[in-house]
């Protein structure tokens, strides 16, 4: 008792945070008080050691991670709980949902879904003329940055070519703000040319949207499904109840013996640790916490339980493959020879099918099965790349890049990321970007996502940051480096040096107290 | 014998060399010899003198039987064999048959929008230049790919209508506006780039003209009066670029030149704006 008076006396004095960022950490003490959902001793000492990790969403769910709400529903029927009636113009939809936002629910305190915004607004533009639209999205846009101030806040747009989206690219490259994360939704056969250019010299700007390839998502989801937090992909009207992620290298360091027994024994049996730790905290969050039959969006059908299941994630594979390939005297390196990517596919195809070999309670949004996602990581990683990335600073040339994750795409149903740096030089022929995001998505990725070298934006694992809000930024240290910053693209230390921000990026950059 | 070309280095993607990522191969000689040419060593071709084996600091190039021998593991990238060269030459161009080249296309196939072949002077290779485009489109997992040239223009009309028949575009590098700034510049007459370029431009496949601006000597008001002519007369669309010289990579011998500031490049740009004319600079 006497620790948590004295957390909670350290954060109410903390002049490095504002009032809200205040109340939300003095819910996570509050939170951490309780005992967490019952699990196994062994499950307790990977958690323990830090080699099942569960991204710090408090010991007692009270809250599903990622909430999709099912906007379009809601802009129908409106919402009893927040006394909503349909709206019937622009004004009154784009009202309607900035009401709406605040009170969806996450690990956050944002929610980390804004919907498809292109496709919730059209239905209410009318006759505006588009200049009359873009003021009405600029304003929104603002609004959005200024009161759900975290990056982990996440619209999509696309895939078809829109006067809304066109506006929200347009107010991307004019304002450009951190909030709210972006992804155009692209086909080849729905998406015009012309938008994805306009997204890709928006890149140019403001380092988003990302690119996601929808026809191999829809493959997984159907169509109505939303990019959201970290590239993750989830069922609208749904989501996730949690996000349980596994330490690959940790796992590795720990295994004697060789591949194939690290196959069947230790990564088996350290996913089905996991697996114990996402059902416990699914069955709490069920059976005790009553979510699913308690909130508003729950009782109105904007979110239904069925559309949810949870997302089994993974980082430190480069990490993982290189030892255990050096154990054979080999130095080949994860990226860079076949060998290595082939036992990284093989090892992603074992966890894959030890995760849909478990049947979860409550997750029909995947037929009862997790989702597999490549976890783009968080800033106090040091030693393990994100998800199943190249190490940064150890990226071959694009081409070889992009033939090396390729292959592994089609495992993560729950989203992955792998981040590209061009030069300068793209800006003045952008059709150069698209001809590689369109080539990436023959190959078969899922996600495209780049970064011009020299850009004002940083994107750290997934999100953004300005690069005049950190201090101290080492970007050389850490790309070019060696191992000591391999795993991400920030300087560990300088999460300590916090002064006073107005967003955050909680989900990232776990701050504890 | 089979013909082969001259290759001086290939680069698998580019972003300036045209429409899309490009692959881009250079090819080796010219025929002009730039005073600010930033790549001397591909002027000339290889009389194997031995020159440079003799000045290789750290003994890693041979010639043995006239074909040179590199060990990579002893070379300390000095640059010397190339700096010294009394052909501005270098002992690492390689030969390719039509075959072996579309087959490193083949390589980067899935990437690119095309080919860009850039050089050196890649017309003075035009008879290989055109069986390797009619090879590229003979080629059903290549012949979607386009062919851009990049040249300097300056080889006989005959030459660049043939190629021009079968290539989709070209990118030409206009050194000056006036006689004798091309001549102090690349010390050729300037007369075969303007009918190229005023050819290419009827047929609508001059894709960019491009100008190094050399402070002093191709900068001068008649020059930029010259210009705005050329320019003028472009097919609308022509994409239009000055860049700056950069004395980084140019011969000792003319490290005297100077640089344009980005003021004065910018003035440059203002002035053809005020014409109508859109020039940027790269």
């Amino acid at each position: 008792m006497a620790d948590i008076k004295s957390s909670v006396l350290e954060i109410i004095k903390d002049g490095n945070l504002d009032y809200k960022q205040k109340r939300h950490f003095l819910a996570s003490i509050a939170e951490s008080s309780v005992d967490y959902p019952e699990i196994s001793p062994e499950a307790d000492a990977a958690m323990h050691n830090k080699i099942i990790c569960d991204l710090f969403e408090g010991n007692a769910p009270y809250r599903p991670r990622y909430v999709l709400p099912d906007y379009e529903k809601a802009l129908k029927r409106g919402v009893k709980y927040l006394e909503l009636e349909p709206p019937s113009d622009l004004d009154e939809a784009i009202n309607f949902l900035s009401i709406l936002y605040q009170h969806v629910p996450s690990i956050t305190g944002y929610t980390v879904s804004l919907g498809n915004i292109d496709k919730l607004l059209m239905p209410y533009i009318g006759e505006l003329s588009e200049e009359q639209i873009y003021k009405k999205i600029k304003l929104f846009w603002r609004y959005i940055d200024r009161t759900l101030p975290d990056a982990f806040v996440h619209a999509n747009i696309g895939p078809e070519d829109n006067v809304i989206a066109r506006n929200i690219l347009r107010v991307e490259r004019e304002l450009k703000q951190v909030v709210p994360n972006l992804t155009l939704k692209y086909d080849s056969e729905l998406t015009s040319e012309s938008i994805l250019t306009d997204a890709v010299n928006t890149v140019f700007e403001t380092a988003k949207p990302h690119i996601a390839n929808h026809k191999m998502i829809s493959d997984d989801f159907g169509t109505e499904y939303g990019v959201v937090s970290c590239y993750n992909s989830l069922k609208i009207g749904g989501g996730s109840h949690t996000l349980v992620r596994l330490n690959l290298k940790k796992i590795s360091e720990l295994h004697i013996g060789d591949i194939d027994t690290f196959l069947n024994y230790t990564l088996t049996d350290y996913c089905n640790l996991t697996l114990e730790v996402i059902e416990a905290r699914i069955r709490f969050l069920v059976e005790e916490t009553r979510y699913y039959d308690t909130d508003f969006l729950a009782k109105e059908g904007i979110v239904s339980l069925d559309n949810f299941s949870a997302m089994f994630g993974f980082f430190g594979l480069a990490e993982c493959v290189n030892i255990l390939i050096g154990r054979k005297n080999s130095n080949l390196k994860y990226g860079h020879d076949d060998e290595a990517n082939k036992l990284g596919l093989l090892i992603l195809e074992k966890m894959r099918q030890v995760i849909d070999a478990k049947h979860l309670p409550y997750c029909e949004g995947n037929g009862g099965k997790a989702f597999l996602h490549a976890q783009s990581g968080i800033d106090t990683d040091i030693e393990e790349t994100a998800g199943a990335r190249i190490p940064i600073g150890e990226e071959p040339d694009l081409y070889s890049h992009i033939n090396a994750v390729a292959p592994l795409h089609y495992l993560f149903n729950g989203g992955v990321s792998d981040i590209f740096h061009f030069d300068e030089t793209a800006k003045r022929n952008p059709k150069a970007i698209t001809d590689i995001i369109k080539v990436s998505f023959r190959k078969g990725m899922r996600m495209f996502t780049f970064n011009l070298a020299d850009s004002e934006f940083i994107r750290i694992t997934g999100y953004l940051v300005r690069r005049s809000d950190l201090k101290d930024f080492r970007i050389e240290g850490s790309r070019y480096g060696t191992t000591q910053f391999g795993a991400n693209t920030m300087d560990n230390d300088s999460v300590d040096e916090r002064s006073q921000k107005r967003i955050m990026s909680v989900e990232n950059t776990p701050v504890t107290y | 014998m089979e013909l082969k070309a001259n290759i001086s280095s290939i680069l698998n993607s580019s972003f300036i060399d045209g429409p899309g990522n490009r692959m881009v191969i250079f090819f080796q000689g010219c025929q002009f010899n730039c005073i600010y040419c930033h790549n001397p060593h591909t002027i000339g071709l290889c009389k194997k003198c031995g020159s440079c084996v003799d000045n290789c600091p750290t003994q890693s190039l041979k010639l043995v039987e006239k074909e040179f021998i590199h060990e990579k593991e002893s070379c300390i990238c000095c640059d010397k064999c190339i700096r010294d060269c009394p052909e501005d030459s270098s002992p690492f161009y390689q030969q390719y048959t039509v075959t072996q080249l579309i087959n490193e296309v083949r390589k980067n196939a899935d990437f690119i929008s095309g080919v860009t072949l850039s050089g050196g002077e890649v017309l003075l290779q035009a008879d290989f230049v055109v069986l390797f485009i009619e090879a590229l489109r003979c080629d059903e997992e290549l012949n979607h790919l386009t062919v851009y040239i990049d040249s300097n223009g300056g080889v006989p009309i005959k030459q660049i209508q043939r190629v021009a028949q079968l290539a989709d575009g070209f990118l030409i590098d206009l050194k000056a506006a006036l006689n004798i700034s091309h001549l102090k510049i690349t010390g050729q007459s300037i007369e075969n780039t303007l009918q190229t370029i005023k050819f290419l431009s009827s047929i609508e496949k001059l894709y960019e003209v491009r100008t190094v601006v050399v402070k002093g000597i191709n900068d001068s008001e008649d020059e930029k009066e010259q210009y705005l002519k050329i320019y003028s007369s472009l097919k609308p669309g022509t994409k239009i670029y000055l860049l700056k010289m950069r004395k980084h990579g140019i011969r000792d011998k003319y490290s005297y030149l100077e640089e344009a500031t980005d003021s004065e490049m910018l003035q440059m740009t203002r002035y053809y704006a005020s014409k109508g004319i859109k020039v940027d600079v790269l």
